[in-house]
């Protein structure tokens, strides 16, 4: 049996990082509230969005469009979004397993682009691959940021140096579910609904586009992206929270019982001890007689 | 029927408005247009400008600066979705004139053509909430 100071060390250093997990469980409890209630303010608007985009390809099924037909895929772009930080559980390494499934599977050109440190340095030895890392904005995402990360894909996309965009990115279910997630973004695949009834259709075939169809598209889709990529930035940073949130609640709780057991061991180790001390001063006047 | 339409104005941070509204005339990239309701179903983009709302009832009427969007119009429900948009009495005046002489600057100096671009629609956005400040 181990010294009962080795021990009351071992349990003061437990504590010591029991206070460290309990902080960043805190910590991250409140970015969590904070992160969650951005996600709702922004939901409106993505859903408006995709709502719109949605109807406009229903109704002019019959148009051409360079972000809607499918070229031969040649490049693929990834945009994978992590955490710049690690301590959050199986946050990272999920995302990250899920592109390198991604991109094993595929057998175009994979170019990337990479949203926090962890992905950054992940992909850091295939660098040819990476055309921008974006680090610092997965905790609180702006929408600048969405523009600036749309902008340079739609770029691509028009001088055809890419063929598809997909989007990696880890999906809120419920605070504990958490599930990366692979998404098409470009061309735009709407799936389409059952078909709405003849009444319902020949209705929205009165609606007008101005300029015109083609127009609207034009402008409505980056949009779709844009919001899209906030979205799937605004998403990930509470997942990230939520996960880092789980993983410390763990910690603690670890540490607690860890705590529970030391204290048991140096109690008994103490006991001992004075128990020993007992029978040899028992002994020693026993001797003496 | 009530003789109104139903206005939401949506922007990435916020729910801006919504409410039922006598009239509201919005800056199109085709010109401004007027919608009243009962308007005829109409999917069209917004430019950097300016929204008037007329309340109705109560007579009040109402300016706001948006930046760039579209606007669908169905049901008698007109969204607009836009990047950003303020109340005539929210805007701040020394900030759009900062970001205005900014724009200026990086337009005289004329680096990289992306920057022109941005640089652009930021003038474009600041003028617009200087304007719409400035209305009565």
């Amino acid at each position: 049996m181990a010294g009962a100071r080795d021990i009351k060390r071992k349990i003061k250093s437990v504590s010591n990082t029991r206070q460290i997990t309990k902080a960043m469980e805190l910590v991250s409890t409140s970015k969590l509230r904070k992160a969650k209630s951005k996600l709702d303010i922004t939901k409106p608007y993505f859903d408006t969005v995709l709502e719109t985009i949605k109807s406009v390809i229903q109704n002019e099924k019959s148009l051409k469009h360079r972000f809607l037909t499918k070229r031969e895929s040649k490049n693929t772009l990834y945009i994978v979004i992590t955490a710049d930080r690690g301590l959050c559980g199986g946050y990272n390494s999920n995302i990250l397993k899920e592109s390198v499934k991604q991109i094993a599977a595929d057998d175009t050109n994979v170019k990337l682009i990479t949203i926090g440190k962890q992905s950054k340095n992940f992909f850091k030895n295939s660098l040819n691959k990476t055309i921008k890392s974006y680090t610092h904005i997965s905790e609180s995402p702006e929408f600048s940021d969405a523009r600036q990360i749309a902008g340079i894909a739609l770029k691509m996309y028009d001088e055809e140096l890419i063929d598809e965009i997909k989007l990696i990115y880890t999906r809120m279910i419920s605070s504990l579910s958490l599930v990366a997630t692979t998404l098409t973004l470009l061309p735009v695949e709407v799936d389409m609904e059952k078909e709405k009834d003849a009444v319902n259709d020949e209705m929205k075939d009165l609606v007008s586009y101005e300029p015109s169809a083609e127009e609207v598209l034009d402008f409505i889709i980056p949009k779709y992206i844009e919001s899209v990529i906030y979205g799937a930035l605004i998403e990930s940073s509470a997942a990230e929270q939520s996960a880092r949130r789980i993983a410390m609640e763990n910690a603690s709780d670890n540490a607690d019982e860890m705590i529970d057991e030391l204290t048991l061991t140096y109690n008994k180790a103490r006991q001992s001890a004075i128990t020993q001390e007992i029978t040899e001063i028992v002994g020693g006047a026993e001797a003496l007689k | 029927m009530s003789s109104k339409i139903h206005l939401e104005i949506v922007t990435p941070d916020k729910n801006f408005y919504s409410d039922d509204v006598q009239m509201f005339v919005i800056e199109t990239t085709e010109g401004e247009i007027g919608v009243l309701n009962d308007h005829e179903p109409l999917v069209t983009p917004v430019s950097t400008g300016h929204i008037w709302i007329d309340i109705g009832d109560s007579g009040k009427e109402k300016n706001a600066s948006c930046s760039k969007g579209f606007l669908t119009i169905s049901d008698n429900i007109a969204t607009v979705v836009v990047d950003s948009a303020e109340w005539q009495e929210e805007i701040d005046i020394e900030r759009a004139k900062k970001s205005k002489d900014r724009a200026k600057k990086l337009l005289d100096a004329r680096t990289e053509e992306i920057d022109v671009i941005r640089a652009k629609a930021s003038l474009k956005r600041a003028i617009n909430r200087i304007r719409i400040s400035d209305l009565e």
